[in-house]
């Protein structure tokens, strides 16, 4: 696009330096120079080589739009000029330029005197307007001046436009109008509004490419005429007509202008199917009209609109606004709506009946009240003319579909009662509506077959009558909680829809009674939704009771019934692990399901999910986490280990029992009672008394314990028996081998030692004292007057050490007396001397304890008393220093 | 446009006799004049007492039951030319003596009532021409003209021209009402033509 405008620009920039140049300077010419070409035509232009003979027709050539036309659309005329031929297409303008080969440096140098074009304008040729339509509308209380016309265009390009003139001629030549534009539409203005003049009217299309009428409209001036709408339209309700209202309105132009006719159309206020009154019946030139077979009582809209009364002439004008007017009322023309509604009473083979009644249909004005009179068998044989009970209505508008509470009654099973109901309003009463309550025992029987389905928001019923042929109509009951309604069905019907409005997703019951000449027989009833949607909620899972191992039983409660919105068809139960999800489909009825296969210890989420037909829902998640153990299990292994355990305990005991022997031998060893040793009795000078100074030898062990501090003094006090002791240690020598073997004292170290002198008594003691141990057999040898040379060896067992006391009895019998004598103060050990009485194995263990228990410390002592010992104590060796060569000789051990 | 015209002039309309649409329009003007004169009585504050002298200001030949429809046609046709002069010297007049006022509704109306007049005119003369009657002069008003009116010489005489209009417009429904046969005459008359026209043509 706008490469072909720079190019037009261009091409006019090169033509205009050459236009004046023409015939002098240009050497090519094109023609014909058109204004407009015709689209869609063919076009001949013709390029002439003049002043020159640079070059002849065959260097020439067309472009159109930069594009070289083929050489086949070429036609010589002769040798200076060339003709080209061409369709035309498109609506752009385009330049059709005739040039020349460069067949010379001239034409080569002079190309803007080798160039000539043509522009070509494109268009169509004008159509004919078509549907041409003229209105003169009411302006005021005449038509106007003005006649608008409108039509419909025929194509044209942006460069070449049409140019339409609207022709109004009136009469014959009387006058001719014209008003021109681009437009579809214009109008032309009269001195005056031409009624019944004959008009003739046409538009003419012109352009560049020619003229064309449209076809005229030959009409009387009042054909196009639009009146406004009749004025001031009322509607008068007269009372003495309940079924009529009368209609009046004003022209809304005089008669002398137009003559007009009338249309009228009325509805019931709210409903939009509108009646039309029969033209033939509004034809005349009318300004009131009588709308009759009207409802009483009721509202109704009314509008009128009018035309030109000529057929076919004129536009009708819009229509009047709403005229609204209520009919007068009318006495009830037909029975009110008489229904019962039957519960089971608290007493026993009683019935509670509500008597309900509904505004009859043809109501024909409020009603006011509602008589009724109920009759029982008795009373109709008592009296026929009972007393009318009135039962006020305080309701403001008449609505048939209001349900009026009557009167309740409580019935005997086996009672029947009539009920008569009229209906009253400010005119008068209504028939007499009955209804028949028989003994329930003897109720007719009910419809067979009952059907129901829901199609187009609809619910549709269909039944089979009873076997009796009494039956006169049926009554279609529906109940949906609160909402509670009826309707009446003749007695041919087989299938019907619920008239009243349902609502989507809830359930109704539908019963459908016969009635049998006023009297009910029972029901057959059925449930259906109009709609099923999915439920509003699911039922929420829990657990019931205790959680298993691999299994768990879950519970949900039923939907509600308003939250349902259709027939639950199944609940789906979903449980995962997190992994995968399962499901299973369970019926609608089910409230309960237990889960088997699950895994123990292990997390699980689930859900319901219930169905209707209409969709499904879920419920919330539930967790739960399944035992490690199951139930029992953990009392299994209990009890288990706790019957091996006994096992194992009995079985050890009777081991036990069994081998008490070995264990003895094996855990506790044997040892010898020393009070059983036969060594003092094999021994012939040991007298049986000699056990006493036993215990005396442990109460001199004792002494000795305690006077480690004193030890020089005892020694220095000893010394007279020195000479004693020298023999006693030669004579031990011998048996130190024995006792010194197995007390880590060297019999040989002892003797040195004591040779030298040196440490003597320690040496010599603990020497002497494993002999002594020896002696510990002969403890029952020990009296005063034994001794030591003839103590026996015998290898004793014990590690024990020997006391020296045992080895040198009569020493210790005296050195004993003497400590007694000497230290009292140390009577701290006498608890040892006052248990000596008692001395029994026991003892004999304890007081080993205890004197490794009192010895230790006095090991601490020792060391020094070794040392100070050992000065006074050379060669001569004290009796009571006897006891720390065993201290210091124990310590290693 | 020759051809269309004729068209337009045998189109379906033309089932509706000239003298019924005269007689419309007739109807049409009687209805203007009368608001025309209620529109002026009430502009002038006329009350219905005033009256205007008796005699006419056209001059036609007295009806009578004699003439025929060609000359009844005529004499119509004459009175409402005549008519259309009064009137329009009528608005001239007023125009020239009360200075050019703001087109009210009563000038709108008068403008109304000429031109409906015209259409008349154009009807009962289309009529007249349809029964061969003779061609009708334009009337001279010369005689009508007042000298020097007083400014209620001048009102009344403008008040009996919108009554002489109202008057001649009731003579034209009358008479136009009354031209059943003219229809016919037209009717044979075209008829005629068409078949000389024809005849000319074998």
């Amino acid at each position: 696009m706008v490469s072909a405008r720079v190019l037009q620009l261009l091409v006019l920039a090169c033509l205009a330096p050459a236009l004046p140049a023409i015939g002098t300077g240009n050497y090519l010419v094109t023609a014909p120079q058109t204004e407009v070409v015709e689209i869609g035509k063919n076009f001949t232009a013709t390029c002439m080589i003049i002043n020159t003979t640079e070059a002849t027709a065959d260097e020439l050539y067309w472009t159109l739009s930069a594009t070289t036309i083929p050489k086949e659309q070429y036609t010589k005329i002769n040798g200076s000029a060339l003709n080209v031929t061409i369709l035309i297409t498109g609506e752009e303008r385009e330049w059709l330029l005739c040039r020349c080969n460069d067949v010379s440096t001239y034409v080569a140098l002079n190309k803007g005197k080798f160039m000539h074009g043509i522009l070509l304008t494109k268009g169509y040729q004008p159509e004919k307007p078509e549907n041409l339509s003229c209105m003169a509308v009411q302006n005021g209380s005449r038509i106007s001046k003005i006649i608008s016309c409108e039509w419909e265009p025929g194509r044209q390009t942006r460069d070449v436009p049409t140019i339409y003139t609207l022709h109004v001629k009136i009469g014959i030549a009387l006058s001719h109008l014209t008003n021109t534009t681009v437009k579809n539409s214009t109008q032309v203005q009269f001195e005056v509004y031409p009624h019944h003049m004959p008009l003739e009217i046409w538009v003419e299309a012109e352009n560049k490419l020619g003229t064309v009428a449209s076809e005229p409209l030959h009409k009387d001036a009042c054909f196009f005429v639009k009146t406004n709408p009749p004025s001031d339209v009322k509607v008068i309700s007269e009372k003495s007509f309940p079924t009529s209202l009368l209609i009046n309105w004003t022209h809304p132009i005089a008669k002398e202008y137009l003559k007009l006719t009338y249309e009228i159309r009325f509805c019931q206020s709210g409903s939009q199917s509108w009646i039309y009154v029969p033209r033939v019946d509004t034809a005349k030139d009318i300004q009131s009209f009588r709308l009759q077979n009207l409802r009483p009582h009721t509202v109704y809209v009314t509008q009128v609109r009018c035309k030109n009364e000529r057929e076919g002439q004129g536009y009708w004008s819009n229509w009047s606004t709403n005229a609204t007017k209520r009919t007068p009322e009318d006495r009830p023309t037909s029975k009110p709506d008489l229904w019962r509604i039957i519960a089971e009473d608290d007493g026993i083979n009683k019935r509670q009946v509500r008597f309900i009644c509904k505004d009859p249909v043809l109501a024909n004005g409020r009603i006011t009240r509602f008589d009724i009179k109920i009759q029982t068998p008795k009373d109709k044989v008592k009296n026929d003319s009972m007393e009318w009970e009135s039962i006020p209505v305080n309701t403001s508008e008449a609505d048939s579909s209001k349900i009026t509470t009557l009167k309740e009654i409580h019935l005997a099973d086996k009672e029947t009662v009539r009920v008569h109901v009229t209906a009253i309003n400010s005119v008068g009463k209504s028939p007499e509506a009955l209804l028949g309550i028989r003994e329930k025992a003897h109720e007719h029987g009910p419809v067979k077959e009952l059907k129901v389905w829901s199609h187009g928001g609809q619910l549709w019923l269909e039944w089979k009558p009873p076997n009796s042929t009494a039956v006169s109509e049926y009554v279609v009951e529906w109940v949906s909680g609160d909402q509670f309604d009826w309707q009446r069905e003749n007695k041919s019907t087989r299938h019907t829809a619920i008239k009243g409005k349902l609502d989507k997703f809830v359930c109704y019951n539908l019963s459908v009674y016969p009635i049998y000449s006023g009297w009910t027989g029972r029901p057959a009833s059925v449930q259906a939704f109009l709609e099923q949607g999915a439920p509003l909620e699911a039922p929420s899972v829990t657990l019931n009771g205790k959680l298993g191992r691999n299994e768990a039983e879950l519970v949900w409660t039923e939907i509600p019934q308003h939250r349902r919105q259709g027939f639950i068809t199944n609940y789906t139960i979903f449980y995962t692990s997190g992994t995968e999800t399962y499901n299973v489909t369970v019926p609608s009825n089910a409230t309960s399901y237990t889960l088997t296969s699950l895994s123990g210890n292990t997390k699980y989420d689930t859900w319901l999910m219930a169905s209707t037909i209409g969709g499904s829902v879920n419920s919330s998640n539930h967790s739960f986490t399944t035992l490690k153990y199951a139930p029992g299990e953990i009392e299994f292994i209990v009890v288990g280990v706790s019957f091996g355990f006994l096992f194992f305990v009995i079985m050890t005991m009777l081991l036990c029992f069994y081998q008490k022997d070995v264990l003895k031998e094996s855990c506790w060893p044997q040892i010898p009672n020393p009070g059983e040793s036969t060594i003092g009795n094999w021994s012939p000078d040991y007298p049986l008394k000699a056990e006493t100074p036993k215990e005396n030898c442990l109460s001199g062990i004792s002494v000795l314990d305690m006077d480690v501090c004193d030890g020089k003094s005892v020694f220095e006090e000893e010394k007279t028996g020195l000479p004693l002791k020298k023999d006693k240690y030669l004579s031990e020598e011998h048996s130190s081998g024995i006792g010194g073997s197995s007390c880590m004292s060297s019999p040989r170290q002892s003797v040195s030692d004591s040779d030298e002198g040196g440490d003597i008594a320690d040496t010599t003691a603990s020497t002497v004292q494993y002999s002594s141990v020896v002696a510990s057999n002969a403890y029952k040898g020990q009296n005063p007057s034994s001794q030591p040379q003839q103590a026996i060896f015998s290898r004793s067992e014990s590690t024990q050490p020997l006391l020296d006391s045992e080895e040198n009895p009569d020493m210790l019998v005296q050195e004993g007396s003497r400590q007694s004598k000497r230290f009292p103060r140390q009577s701290c050990f006498t608890q040892s001397a006052g248990n000596q009485d008692s001395a029994n194995l026991a003892d004999f263990n304890q007081l080993e304890m205890e004197q490794q228990e009192v010895l230790e410390p006095l090991d601490f002592c020792s060391l020094e008393e070794d040392s100070e010992q050992i000065t006074p104590t050379d060669g001569q060796p004290a009796p009571g220093s006897s006891y720390m060569p065993q201290l210091g000789g124990y310590r290693p051990q | 446009m020759a051809d269309r015209r004729t068209r337009g002039m045998t189109g379906s309309d033309q089932s509706r006799s000239t003298a019924a649409r005269a007689a419309a329009i007739a109807e049409q003007l009687h209805y203007e004049c009368s608001i025309l004169l209620e529109l002026y009585r009430k502009k002038e504050t006329f009350s219905p007492d005033v009256t205007v002298a008796d005699g006419r200001l056209v001059s036609v030949p007295p009806p009578s039951s004699q003439l025929d429809t060609r000359d009844k046609l005529w004499r119509l046709h004459s009175a409402l030319l005549q008519c259309r002069s009064l009137l329009e010297r009528a608005i001239a007049k007023e125009e020239e003596e009360l200075g050019g006022q703001k087109k009210g509704e009563y000038e709108t109306q008068r403008k109304t009532v000429k031109d409906r007049l015209s259409l008349l005119i154009i009807n009962t003369g289309e009529l007249l021409k349809a029964v061969d009657g003779p061609a009708v002069l334009t009337p001279s008003l010369d005689g009508l003209e007042l000298d020097g009116p007083t400014m209620f010489e001048l009102k009344l005489w403008v008040y009996r021209i919108f009554k002489e209009v109202d008057y001649w417009t009731k003579t034209a429904i009358t008479t136009l009402q009354a031209l059943p046969s003219v229809t016919a005459k037209e009717r044979a008359r075209t008829t005629r033509s068409v078949r000389s026209t024809r005849s000319v043509r074998r």
